[in-house]
């Protein structure tokens, strides 16, 4: 094992190239990171109907989300307890049954036939060559013991001890919602629009969650693009100042978010498909309408947050989810799932899926700004001189302030790189192998939730 | 017995089939994968495999023909 307190070093602000580059510390994470935390696995979109099924990952491991005929969300190791071969090789489709395409044995998630999810219920040969002797109840596919439906986000962790998911969230769930709710306030009515963009970079996986909130200084990276003018009401040259905007971190949780702080009275309407009058009347209209929804209640706006440890969203233009996937220290799978309010006019879902399309996934010109610099980071962070060097994680270092409406929340300021340390923080804690009960003893000791955020 | 080939997509629900050890099975779901098929015991040669009226998966292998 290598002692990672002397690699990341939150006292000092500075973190060691070996957690982005090294193997053994790469087969850490994966131990005690991938195996123990709650992760983001799929949209319900993507399972609609019983039977449906769709193929994700948890760390290195392939795992198949789905709908069984009862209803319920599963989620199951993708491989053959017979010889471990991938018993489920499409991405996406509907059966009643997995079959194994190597000997033939068979899986189910129907309850009628079976007492837990991806039960053995089939084995060619199983009475003249096995004489029945094979007990099959216990050579069924392994699944998640925890397994939610958070606002139609899928999420699910391979610990029966883990906390349950709103627990691991903390209050970082009012940023969440913000990108899950409708634009009018309402709890959900979102829906996933196309299918998802899947991609690979050679570059740590860590790079993409950190990078996301803390996305404010490396605006430098897409002058370019911002420059050349994507966005549905065409503006070209700089980008500007958001009104409100900070950058909040959990430091219990490592989660954080660029966004605003908690408020009362909603923010003056301001246009954003200044190019399709049609659709800015529409969305005019869904402003009204949140301020009579949510009256003086609390919320926020949440531009981009990360959910530690590899989920990150963007809570505004484009509504995206993505969701980084390790497969090596110096190699992701990068996945984009897009979202927009299921009843929004199709005028809206078009202009949007076109904006969502130029700004990000493999060929959105701002996603590719940012996959150049993390995988020439990861590149020339491997050298073997280079790699004895710390990263510096130091701008604004002691000055944040609590933010009194959440619990465990720090306001960093606009520019920062507090929401990194905290992301790392959490990192180092998950990663030293602490127990669930240390790891939410912090932020357990802030109490309940208030009721009206 | 004479080797006769049975093509396992054009079983449909409702078919009747033998299998090899004598039992008799309604299909209820193709799902044509060639491997599988599921359906009802309607004779076996254990009589409590018939009362359980649940389906089962059928290892297409076993089954030796249509009944008629
Ligand atoms: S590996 Fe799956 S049945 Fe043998
Ligand atoms: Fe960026």
């Amino acid at each position: 094992m290598t002692n990672l307190s002397s690699l990341v070093d939150l006292k000092n602000g500075t973190i060691s190239r070996e957690i982005f580059v090294n193997d053994e510390i790469f087969k850490q994470e994966l131990g005690q990171i991938f195996s123990r935390a709650w992760l983001f696995i799929g949209h319900e979109d993507l399972v609609p109907n019983p039977d449906d099924y769709f193929v994700s990952r948890m760390g290195t491991d392939s795992v198949i989300l789905t709908r069984d005929r009862q209803n319920k969300i599963n989620v199951l190791l993708n491989s053959c307890m017979h010889r471990g071969m991938k018993v489920c090789r499409y991405d996406q489709g509907n059966t009643r049954a997995f079959t194994c395409p190597y000997h033939g044995w068979s899986y189910s998630t129907d309850g009628r036939l079976v007492e837990v999810p991806g039960e053995l219920v089939g084995v060619p040969g199983f009475g003249p060559y096995y004489h029945e002797k094979l007990d099959k109840k216990n050579w069924g596919l392994i699944y998640c013991p925890k397994v939610v439906n958070y606002k139609g986000t899928i999420w699910a962790t391979w610990d029966a001890n883990a906390p349950d998911f709103l627990d691991y969230l903390g209050d970082m769930k009012v940023y969440l919602d913000a990108a899950l709710d409708h634009r009018d306030g309402s709890p959900g009515g979102s829906e996933m629009i196309g299918g998802v963009q899947k991609w690979r970079v050679k570059c740590n996986w860590k790079f993409a969650p950190e990078n996301f909130i803390g996305d404010m200084y490396h605006d430098i990276s897409h002058r370019s693009v911002d420059l050349v003018g994507i966005g549905p009401s065409g503006g070209k040259g700089r980008r500007d100042k958001t009104i409100g905007r900070t950058t909040v971190s959990f430091d219990d949780l490592g989660h954080g978010i660029i966004g605003t702080l908690p408020y009362r009275e909603e923010f003056p309407y301001q246009e954003t498909f200044k190019n399709h009058p049609e659709i800015e009347d529409y969305l005019k209209e869904v402003y009204d309408r949140r301020l009579k929804n949510l009256g003086d209640r609390l919320r926020v706006n949440t531009s981009v947050g990360t959910i530690f440890p590899n989920m990150s969203f963007h809570g505004r233009q484009p509504r995206t989810i993505a969701v980084f996937h390790p497969i090596s220290p110096t190699e992701m799978e990068m996945w984009r799932i897009f979202l927009v309010d299921r009843d929004s006019p199709q005028a809206l879902k078009d202009a949007a899926r076109h904006y969502y399309m130029r700004y990000s996934g493999p060929g959105g010109m701002t996603e590719s700004d940012d996959l150049e610099n993390w995988q020439y980071a990861t590149e020339a962070s491997a050298g073997h001189v280079a790699r004895r060097y710390h990263y510096n994680y130091q701008m604004g270092m002691g000055y944040a302030e609590p933010v009194p409406e959440l619990r465990g929340a720090w306001n960093n300021g606009e520019y920062s790189e507090g929401n990194a340390r905290a992301y790392y923080k959490r990192y180092l804690e998950f990663m030293e192998g602490r127990d669930w009960d240390g790891l939410m003893a912090a932020s357990r000791a802030h109490g309940e939730a208030r009721s009206d955020a | 017995m004479d080797s006769e080939n049975l093509n396992l997509l054009s079983l449909q629900p409702g078919d009747k089939v033998v299998l090899t050890d004598g039992a008799v099975v309604e299909i209820t779901d193709n799902p044509g994968d060639g491997v599988w098929v599921f359906g009802r015991y309607l004779a076996h040669p254990d009589a409590a495999k018939v009362e359980a009226a649940e389906e089962q998966p059928i290892f297409a292998q076993d089954i030796q023909g249509v009944q008629r």
